[in-house]
């Protein structure tokens, strides 16, 4: 945008004028009507009004011949085209001729038209007023004018060609006023130097011509996962993210291997080796196989849920699961010499198969659904649950030591018979025939019975030489269950 | 591993008071093309500054985009130069800071059409003592008085980009 001057208006400036004998101005103009008489685009003058001594880069009295007018110098002219931008500049160095320079460049090339002057010495004066648009005689410019700078100092040509390329100032020493005047109500100085212009008249808003500006761009390397195989070795190797994606392959080996994020998401195979695996996260999805071997093997998190047809290896002194919710969709497979899960609530859709030295389920609800088998190899295999359903198939245990938890009362209790037959009366509400009685227990034969708060009872026959006992007591826990 | 780029055009540019290149706006055919003329004979020269942003190490690849004002043969030489400083923990006057050794490196016209667009590389091996995030201020200039410079007329340098890898 530019401002237009079409009439009585100027920029103008009566404090901190620069010198006579060393300024430049320049600025980038367009004539829009020809008035056929002289037409102002920078003057330097000792008076406001009809000044004595003057320094006025104007045209001619017809209009469009561009040049520039002092007390006593000649200088070449400039055809103006009307409707055409272009750059004007006025060097001044001292008081001789040769010390004055116009410059113009249209804005379709790339090069200067240099205007000298010619004649003798110009008097010395005292500038009163620095004007932007006309003169201490009227003589305004009828167009448009933005972009005008003003120097101390007269600039070399090489210095204000670069200047008339670019919008902000490029050589700034000595620099008294920068206007850009990009429209009717920018009276702006950016010099640094807070010199705004007082403005004659208003000014009203056209067109300009766009110049150079700072464009640079810079490209870095995104940080999201890489769409390749992220493998890691070393020492210690940790990965702190709010989301973390690897889409590939995670292969890490090490020390120590910490995964921490609000969301883990494992798109592909991950092998983790090393003393401590440990994935902690608010949801940890695994997509495939998660091999762990290590000596700690530990996840931890809010939801933990491998899905699809993967296979879960853990091998390990020590493999714990934690979460609020753990959901294995298909085949768990975990040895150690302890294999831990604890959740809010496990659910395993098939087979757990768990071998190790201890073996612990703790959860608030553990549901084992579907065909299973739980085969479960250990000195030591604990169920510990406010809700145990196995459904399905067979659960067979198979170690040195059983401890349940819902059988809190975990000792051996001999019954002798005259306590069964009450306790069978209390159940059935009859008294058996005494012809025919329910269950006959000889000394020294133990039958442990252990109800829980649900009635379920589960007996188990302490060591009998005697096999008939045996059947007889096999047939009295029949009974029991039949009847409960 | 990963590369940075820096991309500068002409507006970037920065200036000496003497001997600076000269900017240009050709109007073409079908749209506008801005570059920096760099004389034949005279030595110009033009700035850019950045900030060595994930500076990882190796050599710095300065690759210049050019085309010829007029010839149609020959070749031209141009040379690259970087100044780095490490905030904090310089003690050198950035206004006086000297650039270290220039890098050269020259391109031939490739002929058929004369102002066909070419680019080459710069290898910038004096690196300054270079770390990530240091102000950086590197020179771009030809260098006529090269004996690999011979093409007659402007080269006119369309844009700039400075590559370096981040690990």
């Amino acid at each position: 945008m530019s401002g237009r001057f079409s009439g009585t208006q100027d920029f103008r400036r009566t404090a901190n004028v620069p010198d006579d004998v060393a300024f430049t101005a320049c600025g980038w103009a367009r004539l829009v009507t020809d008035r056929n008489d002289y037409s102002s685009l920078c003057c330097l003058e000792d008076a406001t009004s009809n000044a004595t001594h003057f320094i006025n880069f104007q045209t001619d009295v017809d209009g469009t011949s561009l040049t520039c007018f002092t007390d006593s110098h000649t200088f070449g002219t400039q055809a103006l085209t009307v409707g055409t931008d272009f750059f004007w500049a006025i060097t001044v160095a001292g008081l001789a001729a040769a010390n004055h320079t116009l410059y113009y460049r249209a804005a379709g090339s790339n090069a200067f038209t240099t205007l000298a002057a010619s004649g003798s010495n110009r008097a010395a004066m005292t500038p009163t007023i620095l004007r932007i648009g006309a003169s201490s005689y009227g003589e305004q410019w009828n167009g448009r004018i933005w972009n005008v700078k003003v120097w101390d100092r007269a600039l070399t040509a090489a210095e204000l060609l670069v200047e008339s390329y670019f919008a902000r100032t490029m050589f700034p020493a000595s620099i008294n006023v920068h206007w850009p005047i990009k429209n009717d109500a920018d009276t702006r100085d950016i010099s640094g130097n807070a010199r705004t212009p007082t403005v004659t008249g208003t000014i009203t808003t056209e067109d300009d011509r766009g110049l150079f500006g700072p464009r640079r761009r810079v490209f870095l390397p995104t940080t999201t996962s890489p769409d390749v195989t992220l493998a890691l070795t070393g020492q210690s190797a940790s990965f702190s993210a709010g989301t973390l994606l690897p889409s590939d392959t995670l292969a890490l080996t090490g020390q120590s291997a910490t995964f921490t994020a609000g969301t883990l998401v494992e798109g592909d195979a991950e092998a983790l080796t090393g003393q401590t695996a440990t994935f902690t996260a608010g949801t940890l999805s695994a997509a495939n196989t998660v091999p762990l071997a290590g000596i700690t093997a530990t996840f931890s998190a809010g939801t933990l849920s491998p899905a699809g047809d993967v296979t879960t290896a853990l091998t390990g002194l020590s493999a714990t699961f934690s979460a609020g919710t753990l959901a294995l969709a298909t085949s768990m497979a975990l040895t150690g010499q302890s294999a831990t899960f604890t959740a809010g609530a496990l659910a395993a859709a098939l087979s757990i198969p768990l071998t190790g030295q201890t073996a612990s389920f703790s959860a608030g609800q553990l549901t084992v659904a579907g065909d299973i088998t739980q085969a479960i190899t250990g000195l030591t295999t604990i169920f510990s649950a406010g809700i145990l359903a196995p459904s399905g198939g067979d659960v067979s245990l198979s170690a040195d030591t059983h401890d349940p938890i819902w059988n809190r009362h975990a000792q051996t209790q001999v019954i002798r018979e005259s306590e069964l037959k009450r306790n069978l009366e209390k159940l059935h509400g009859k008294k058996p025939k005494k012809s025919e009685p329910v269950a006959k227990v000889a000394e020294p034969a133990k039958i442990v019975a252990k109800p829980d708060e649900d009635g379920v009872i589960l007996a188990e026959l302490i060591t009998q030489e005697d096999e008939r006992m045996l059947n007889v007591v096999e047939q009295a826990l029949s009974l029991l269950k039949i009847l409960h | 591993m990963a590369t940075v780029r820096h991309v500068f055009e002409a507006g970037d540019a920065e200036f000496p008071t003497s001997n600076p290149s000269a900017p240009v706006l050709v109007q073409g055919t079908n749209f506008p093309v801005s570059g920096l003329a760099f004389d034949t004979t005279t030595q110009e020269s033009c700035y850019f500054k950045f900030p060595a942003l994930s500076y990882g190490s190796g050599n710095l690849t300065v690759s210049v985009d050019w085309y010829a004002d007029t010839a149609s043969s020959g070749a031209i030489t141009f040379g690259a130069s970087l100044a780095a400083i490490t905030a904090n923990t310089d003690t050198q006057d950035v206004e006086t800071k000297a650039f270290a050794t220039e890098n050269t490196a020259s391109d031939t016209h490739l002929g058929t059409t004369g102002q066909r667009l070419h680019t080459f590389d710069i290898t910038v091996s004096n690196l300054d003592s270079l770390t990530a995030a240091d102000d950086c201020w590197l020179r771009i200039r030809r260098v006529p008085a090269d004996a690999g410079d011979t093409m007659t007329g402007d080269a006119i340098v369309t844009r700039v980009i400075v590559a370096y890898s981040d690990t």
